[in-house]
């Protein structure tokens, strides 16, 4: 699996305009919901359920980045987006730090192999910590896609 | 060498555990593993099958594993209290369901 087979390349937000966990999690959902991955109704119930997750736990695994996440009905395969804030969001991380490289995978009620993939893609991407400066440099949704699709070919 | 044996030498000491959460080992667990690990000073290294080992101290490491239920996961630990460590860890791992029973239950 590559970031490639599940992030919505039209669902990317290059420049989230949110400061918090809940409006940062709003903001991806409603790009997903834009891109048309899932119907409008269930924006709000999808917003609850990543939400709720967080409360578990936060999804904030240091190095400024968070993969926050939800099983639900409306989704037949995984699917996913990325988000940079340039400024960074308090997400109660492991590492105490703010948050600038969101990854947020929404997965259907019986994949839990396609989701710790995911995770596994993520992670094989994401731990190199100039490819997050790189992200986090990024101006637009095409450079963002851009360097996934590099990420997934080296 | 029988594992008494290594640790008399100081470690490095070893118990595969199978992951029989229907969810694998995914990002909550993990973190719990992560934040119990780093309470201790010993050096923590997670192997899937013959992978090359990674530190269980780390998410990213942890992320690399993508653990499903039925994987063999083997905890190896070296260090000061280090058999202390291989004790919580693994059972940790071989227990995830009760460690993590309120989620996902819709």
């Amino acid at each position: 699996m590559r970031m490639s087979d599940f992030v919505i390349r039209e669902a990317i937000v290059p420049d989230l305009k949110a400061t918090t966990k809940e409006t940062v999690i709003r903001e991806m959902v409603t790009s997903l919901r834009d891109a048309g991955y899932f119907k409008g109704g269930q924006l709000e119930d999808i917003v609850k359920a990543v939400l709720k997750r967080e409360l578990l736990g936060s999804t904030g695994i240091g190095r400024s980045v968070a993969i926050p996440h939800s099983k639900h009905a409306s989704v037949d395969r995984l699917v996913g987006t990325v988000a940079v804030s340039k400024a960074g969001v308090g997400f109660e991380s492991l590492d105490g730090e703010p948050v600038h490289v969101f990854v947020m995978l929404i997965s259907p009620q019986d994949r839990p192999g396609d989701h710790l993939k995911a995770l596994e893609n993520v992670s094989k991407s994401l731990r190199d910590d100039g490819f997050v400066r790189s992200l986090r440099q990024a101006t637009s949704r095409e450079k963002i896609w851009e360097l996934l699709d590099t990420a997934d070919h080296t | 060498m029988n594992p008494s044996a290594s640790a008399t030498n100081g470690g490095p000491l070893r118990r595969t555990v199978t992951i029989t959460n229907p969810h694998g080992l995914h990002l909550r667990p993990m973190r719990a593993f992560v934040e119990l690990a780093s309470q201790y000073p010993c050096n923590v290294r997670v192997q899937r099958d013959q992978q090359e080992p990674v530190d269980g101290k780390s998410m990213f490491s942890l992320m690399l594993l993508a653990a499903e239920q039925g994987t063999q996961l083997t905890v190896e630990v070296d260090g000061p209290d280090c058999q202390a460590a291989l004790e919580a860890l693994s059972d940790l791992l071989a227990n995830l369901e009760s460690r993590v029973s309120v989620e996902e239950e819709e």
